[in-house]
């Protein structure tokens, strides 16, 4: 049971879509209260009860759970931090593999999500595309001819469809090419950010690239859209790492694989900043002997909730410790196969 | 009690109306009651007071599923239910066409398949007040008739579109009948 964190990957680190859907008829998630969510999730966990798709069941999970657990759904991208906000009182569907999943009333009533390793945009809407189908023969789902799908949000009227792809772009935020990109995406209705606390100066050089408009265009040209401009990013990020003096490079990764075998406290950001180094270094051949998978896994399972879950609840300062810890031994048994 | 409206008479009956949520309570003798009920029997105007409120209260029209103002959505950015689109359909057209440059939605072929469309739903709600109108309307057999062959050969299509194929035959069974019938 491998997650997208799992896997080897480059540049494109990972892809998710996003549907959103709703009844009609009923007030949207804003306007409802604890009572309604909760009819609205037990109707779904009937309908999904012996539901079995082509990637298999959607499991019904009550989060009502440990503040921990919640975090670490967040931090492995399956619920968003809104969503971890109000958790306590919502339900969460989600496959065995993690790859696909359904909160119950975030904004919408049904967010219907896929993430998985690389660009993989088709393979991750259909499997979206499946779920959608059967949510929208078994319920009435809000849907206008001239609006298309209705949403809580004007934004994502239409398709009710988000498709984004995650880029690790160190070269390209190097040359500060990240706001000529988002000025350029935005004038054909895609959008650039920071995946972890922009301008922090942690933001381990993940970027995500998402469409923007959901009205006017269809699933299938809006997912074209972000693969052409997708592709162009990461041939862009190739050619501008090319212009790293090799020297200088090697130095600022293997320092970074140094830290990270050796050091005794490392902080979240730290991490971050030193796990993206890695992985420029893997990507480019210049760290030979640690698979390409180990520094998102890092990235992901050094985060608080990560930690926390694994080893039980920490201090912020025994956390740093921990983490330290966790990340030396990680990459020696890397390097010694063991993982 | 003396009738609210003349002054003059005792009131005899208490009329309570409910508009927009505001309640409207009126004690009347029976004269009144009686032009009061009249005029209150004229259909356009109590269904588009209803929706929309005389036009003093336009700015308060609210939906009628889930209470929410124009205000109230611009406010928290958020629409309070599907519905909401239908009520406020020229107040949003250009917020949609700011968000997206567009203001229709292009349907990709599947979802024609799965989704319960306007167009659909019209028929339906036709057909419903269409069979209503049957069922009173005695006198008017020869229409009838035509009615419920015209209502089941749109519900055969439906069938065969949806590819419900049992369904389909009992239609087509059930609309021979009809034609055959004298
Ligand atoms: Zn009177
Ligand atoms: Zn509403």
């Amino acid at each position: 049971m491998a997650n997208w964190y799992d896997e080897n990957t480059d540049i494109a680190v990972s892809t998710r879509i996003r549907i959103a859907r709703n009844l009609k008829n009923v007030p949207f998630t804003n306007k409802l209260n604890d009572e309604k969510i909760k009819e609205i999730s037990l109707k779904i966990k009937e309908l999904l009860k012996d539901k079995v798709f082509s990637f298999g069941k959607l499991e019904y999970i009550s989060l009502n759970i440990d503040d921990n657990e919640i975090e670490s759904l967040v931090e492995r991208h399956i619920i968003s931090p809104d969503f971890a906000n109000v958790a306590k009182k919502r339900a969460l569907c989600l496959s065995e593999d993690e790859s696909v999943s359904i909160m119950i009333c975030e904004e919408d009533h049904f967010r219907i999500q896929v993430i998985l390793p690389g660009c993989n945009l088709k393979e991750a809407y259909k499997k979206a595309a499946e779920v959608d189908e059967f949510l929208c023969k078994n319920l009435n789902i809000a849907y206008s001819d001239t609006l298309g799908f209705l949403t809580e949000c004007p934004s994502n009227l239409g398709t009710g469809l988000r498709a984004s792809v995650m880029l690790h772009i160190p070269a390209l935020e190097n040359v500060n090419a990240i706001s000529n990109i988002s000025d350029s995406i935005s004038k054909i209705g895609l959008t650039v950010r920071g995946l972890y606390g922009e301008g922090s100066g942690a933001t381990a050089s993940l970027y995500q690239i998402s469409n923007q408009v959901t009205l006017g265009i269809t699933e299938e040209d809006a997912i074209n859209n972000l693969k052409g401009i997708t592709d162009q990013i990461i041939e862009e990020e190739k050619k501008t790492r090319k212009e790293f003096l090799p020297v200088q490079l090697s130095d600022v990764v293997f320092r970074a694989l140094g830290t990270l075998e050796n050091a005794r406290i490392l902080s979240g950001k730290e991490l971050m900043t030193l796990a993206s180094k890695l992985k420029l270094g893997i990507t480019e051949g210049i760290i030979k002997n640690i698979p390409k998978y180990v520094s998102m896994k890092l990235i992901i399972e050094c985060s608080p909730g990560m930690l926390q879950k694994k080893f039980g609840l920490m201090e912020p300062n025994e956390r740093d410790i921990k983490r330290a810890e966790y990340c030396r031994n990680f990459i020696k048994d890397v390097k010694n196969n063991e993982i | 009690m003396l009738c609210n409206k003349c002054g003059k008479n005792y009131a005899t009956t208490h009329i309570k109306t409910v508009i927009n949520g505001v309640v409207n309570e009126q004690y009347l003798c029976s004269e009144c009651a009686a032009k009061e009920k009249n005029s209150s029997f004229d259909f356009n105007n109590l269904i588009s007071s209803l929706f929309y409120g005389n036009p003093a209260e336009l700015q308060e029209k609210c939906c009628n599923i889930c209470g929410s103002t124009f205000n109230d959505i611009i406010n928290s950015g958020k629409a309070g239910c599907s519905n909401c689109y239908d009520i406020f359909k020229e107040e949003f057209e250009p917020y949609i066409k700011s968000i997206h440059g567009h203001t229709k939605h292009i349907p990709a072929e599947n979802y024609l398949k799965y989704v319960k469309t306007d167009n659909a739903e019209e028929t339906e709600n036709t057909e419903n007040i269409k069979e209503q109108n049957n069922k009173i309307n005695n006198e008017n057999k020869e229409n009838s008739k035509n009615n419920k062959i015209e209502a089941l050969e749109k519900e055969l299509k439906q069938a065969v579109k949806e590819e419900r194929y049992e369904d389909a035959a009992k239609l087509r069974d059930e609309i021979n009948a009809e034609k055959n019938s004298n």
